[in-house]
């Protein structure tokens, strides 16, 4: 039986002022009716430049080669009209960022019913059905379409549809606009539904909403879905067979089994491998080096990262093997990565499967580093803790109107409602929760961004107050890290300048303060070499390390951590935990980290404090919690981290 | 301490070629702009060594070679004194680059201080400053002007004072705004917790990234400035005769301009040359000094 999709050697360039840049080189893949079908690799790797050419839509970029063929159709050879036939009615795109893809003038249920009417009407709308003018407007097709609109928001799992049909994006969170996203692709009923990145946006326990909403879509109408994703976890739950792509090529192509649970590719296996699960310890396993911005012209792409590349991966391209039913290899050294992985990846796989969701700890060195207060659970902790939080609440006005504000009539939000906390030195304190937990708020009511509407922060005993009010001893013990690499670095300094701000305001002198740097930027592991580059070259991993270099530049005792890792690929992500830990290790830290993934905070924290609608609902320690989460919201956080429904 | 020194030369160096660079890149990319600039810098020189070049005096009158048509002598002629035109245009590009760089000087910094200061105070501060700008941003420009002017009587220097006045609340309305997005970056929130004191705040984080929207506003508005010196001189409420401004020299020419077409033609070419080459080199400024097109060229 023919594939509904078949993409043979596809290539994409880019003109850019340096050149042509290939995005995609030679990546094949097929998707047949009915099947989920997963497209994972770091950023960079050309997994969205593919879907867009699917679609029709890489332009900048230009298909230079190869074919994609469509139910039989040759979508390069046909015109673009001709095309714009097969966007919507046989397939459909979910876009990454659903805040920007939605447009904020119109309610959703206009936004779904547009793409409803396009494709009930086979004709080209006219001028008055446009302009919706009464006496020539059929407003019972109007009507209609707004109730077809209401039954598929209701179909995505969006709960009274009837409502929500009025409302516009800005009045809905990012995961119901994620689902009104998917509900417009669905308006046409496609045959093949392609979705870039569908949770990245979204924190976990919606992430696992929205999987098992496209999965059930799924199988009741035998759309097939084509996921994009950088996370290999999100695409294990979620497909039937999953395609790996590096450097604009595929890696591996098979089954979720036979890919995830026995990887054979060593790109693959370090994907696989640098994944947070139930079992990971530091250090994590990563994949070294970073994703090229040139593909090489021949040979492996992957080639330059690999440790069994020899010559010949750098010279020819690789073979494609067969390794078994449904599990195709682009590798020419497969033998080399079998007889080097001390265990062979049938046996591996099965180990997998029953441990249920975990990997192969190939780096762990047997517990060299042990949790530091295992039995820290209970809040009053013997001797002064270093930074404190009594009875901490936050409230912010947000009075309707002005008017009402005059009237005397103050409405409060509280995002932190009475928080007592304490973290004590040389321990790792983690926060989790979802977003609008006020997790960020608490953050932001420590390092004294914000001053507590109630309560008192105290820091080495002594309370505090806002920032402006520290003493220079006070800012320099407590160092942040924040969660957007791009948004905390200003872009108009260099890298080292950047670094050496808090030193700047110390008062060191020129000659110390680059000397100093240098040696952070060791420290951080990103290399001296960087020191006088600018913010947009770099990475957003690289920029989290010089977000970390400044926070420690002047040796604080404490550093605060708001969502250090959630904007990084997986691979980036396991990196930057490693260096996070090896530097509490060398310089003796108390960490503050705060993420909305479990997995994160039970990996680096000691303790843990669960937090749900402003206020601490769980604590202890994460393996606890991990095993027997006592609050219902911290089994969902549970369920969502570990995958299970 | 030398090494630091030398290389603290070397980082300068390497920026100013960079920024050269950049420079030299947008003109390359975009020939309109490339004539802007060239407009500009030609007027620039002009104004600077034109009036030790040209072997006459702007206000000596020759009355025997009055209304001399344009030849080799008096390359654009004459006017009604006989005193030669493109000495007078030579000098009055003096006053009008001079007039259109002080004025905007002074609304660049006014209304950039205004901005930074209401944008970053916020509360009653950002509201009194705000009220004051909508205030002056009722009235149309050129008519408040007028008023000033007529209020402090018909000079070149209260010219100067009526043109600075009105034109501020542009440039604090868009660094406002600017200030206000920028103030909620991280970026100043990390300088914050380090205790980079306010002055520092503004200097080092506020400023640079605020500043591209001003320059391409101020590059384009130079334009317009000299055409406002021009308008206001031609009715009488700038710089007075003898004064080899353009538009007064505009305002004498009127009466001739079917005998000596060339008397009103060569103050009127030199300012619509003028405003365009300053709107040209701005527009360029304009797509140059998008960030993310700045990306592009520096990292080439």
């Amino acid at each position: 039986m023919e594939s509904l999709l078949e993409i043979q050697d596809l290539q994409v360039t880019f003109e850019t002022p340096d050149g042509t840049v290939t995005a995609v080189d030679g990546a094949s893949l097929s998707v047949d009716r009915g099947e989920i079908i997963g497209l994972v690799g770091e950023s960079g790797s050309g997994k969205s430049v593919t879907a867009r050419s699917i679609m029709g839509l890489e332009s900048p970029g230009r298909i230079t080669g190869g074919t994609i063929r469509y139910d039989g159709t040759e979508l390069t050879a046909i015109s673009t009209a001709d095309r714009r036939q097969y966007c919507g009615s046989e397939m459909a795109m979910v876009f990454q960022d659903p805040s920007t893809t939605l447009n904020p003038v119109f309610d959703v249920g206009e936004q779904i019913a547009e793409s409803l009417r396009l494709h009930d009407q086979q004709s080209e709308q006219s001028l008055l059905d446009f302009l919706q003018l009464r006496p020539f407007y059929d407003r019972s097709a109007w009507a209609d379409h707004r109730t077809a609109a209401a039954e598929l928001m209701e179909q995505v799992g969006i709960a009274q549809p009837e409502d929500r049909v009025d409302a516009y994006p800005h009045e809905l969170s990012g995961g119901m606009c994620q689902r009104v996203l998917i509900a417009i692709a669905l308006a046409a009923d496609p045959e093949l539904l392609i979705v870039d990145e569908p949770t990245t946006a979204l924190d976990t326990t919606t992430q696992a909403r929205i999987i098992e909403r496209l999965r059930k879509l799924a199988a009741n109408t035998n759309t097939a879905i084509l996921v994009i994703s950088h996370d290999i976890d999100v695409v294990a739950t979620f497909c039937d067979r999953v395609a790996v792509m590096y450097g604009g090529q595929m890696m591996e192509c098979g089954s979720i089994d036979n890919v995830v649970e026995s990887p054979e590719h060593p790109y693959t296996k370090g994907l696989v491998d640098c994944r947070i699960t139930a079992d990971s310890s530091h250090p994590l396993s990563t994949i070294p080096g970073s994703a090229p911005d040139q593909i090489p012209d021949t040979g492996c792409p992957f080639a330059t990262r690999c440790e069994y590349a020899t010559t010949d991966c750098r010279e020819s391209e690789p073979p494609d093997v067969s390794v078994g039913p449904d599990h195709i290899v682009s590798c020419g050294e497969l033998n080399s990565v079998r007889i080097s992985d001390p265990t062979p990846p049938a046996e591996a796989g099965k180990k997998a499967i029953e441990r249920g969701n975990s990997k192969p700890q190939t780096c762990y060195d047997g517990g060299s580093i042990q949790k530091r207060s295992e039995f820290a659970a209970d809040e009053d902790t013997a001797g002064n803790p270093l930074f404190e939080a009594r009875n901490v609440t936050k409230q912010f006005e947000c009075s309707a109107s002005v008017f009402n504000r005059w009237l005397g009539e103050p409405q409060a939000f509280t995002a932190v409602d009475s928080v007592d906390l304490a973290i004590d030195r040389g321990e790792t304190l983690g926060i989790v929760g979802e977003s609008g937990s006020g997790k960020s708020t608490l953050a932001e009511l420590l390092t004294g961004l914000q001053t507590p509407t109630v309560g008192e922060v105290l820091f080495d005993g002594e309370p505090v107050d806002g920032v402006e009010t520290r003493s220079s001893d006070q800012l320099r013990d407590v160092g942040v890290v924040f969660q957007n690499p791009q948004d905390s670095i200003n872009p108009r300094l260099t890298v080292q300048e950047a670094v050496a701000e808090p030193l700047l305001e110390a008062g060191w002198s020129q000659g110390e303060r680059i000397a100093r740097a240098d040696e952070l930027l060791d420290l951080v592991e990103l290399g001296r070499q960087y020191a006088s580059r600018r913010p947009h070259q770099l990475s957003g991993g690289q920029l989290q390390r010089v977000a970390i270099a400044r926070a420690i530049a002047l040796e604080p005792q404490m550093v605060v951590f708001d969502e250090p890792v959630s904007a990084l690929d997986l691979s980036t992500r396991a990196k930057l935990l490693n260096v996070l830990v090896d530097i509490q290790e060398r310089l003796d830290l108390t960490y503050l980290v705060i993420s909305h993934d479990l997995g994160v905070v039970k990996l680096i924290g000691d303790r843990v404090a669960v937090m749900y609608d402003g206020a601490v609902v769980e604590r202890g320690n994460p393996d606890h919690i991990f095993e027997q989460p006592a609050h219902s919201h911290t089994a969902a956080l549970v369920a969502a981290a570990t995958g299970n429904e | 301490m030398i090494t630091a020194e030398s290389s603290r030369l070397e980082t300068i160096q390497r920026r100013l070629r960079t920024r050269i660079e950049i420079v030299m890149g947008m003109l390359r990319r975009n020939p309109l702009t490339l004539l802007g600039a060239l407009i500009v810098c030609f007027l620039g020189l002009l104004a600077v060594v034109g009036p030790v070049v040209t072997p006459y005096d702007p206000a000596a009158q020759d009355l025997p070679n009055r209304l001399q048509p344009p030849s080799l002598t008096h390359p654009l002629g004459t006017d009604q004194f006989g005193r030669d035109l493109l000495t007078r245009i030579v000098y009055g590009a003096r006053f009008s680059l001079g007039i259109g760089l002080t004025v905007t000087t002074i609304r660049v910094v006014v209304g950039t201080t205004v901005g930074l200061v209401s944008g970053y105070a916020g509360g009653w501060v950002d509201e009194v400053l705000m009220r004051l700008v909508d205030i002056q941003l009722a009235f149309p420009g050129l008519v408040l002007a007028l008023v000033v002017a007529g209020i402090l009587g018909p000079s070149l220097q209260n010219l100067l004072i009526a043109l600075a006045v009105v034109g501020w609340s542009t440039y604090a309305r868009v660094v406002r705004g600017s200030v206000l997005s920028i103030k909620e970056r991280r970026y100043v929130d990390a300088a914050r917790l380090v205790g980079t004191p306010r002055r520092r705040l503004f200097r080092r984080h506020l400023l640079p990234n605020v500043i591209s929207p001003v320059l391409v506003i101020a590059t384009l508005n130079l334009g317009t400035v000299v055409l406002a010196t021009a308008g206001l001189s031609f009715i009488g409420l700038g710089a007075q005769p003898p004064t080899p401004e353009w538009g007064t020299m505009l305002a004498g020419g009127r009466e001739y301009m079917r005998q000596a077409w060339w008397i009103v033609n060569a103050p009127g070419a030199a300012i619509m040359l003028t405003v365009l080459g300053f709107n040209l080199l701005g527009d360029g400024l304009r797509d140059t000094l998008d960030p993310r097109q700045q990306t592009r060229i520096e990292e080439v």
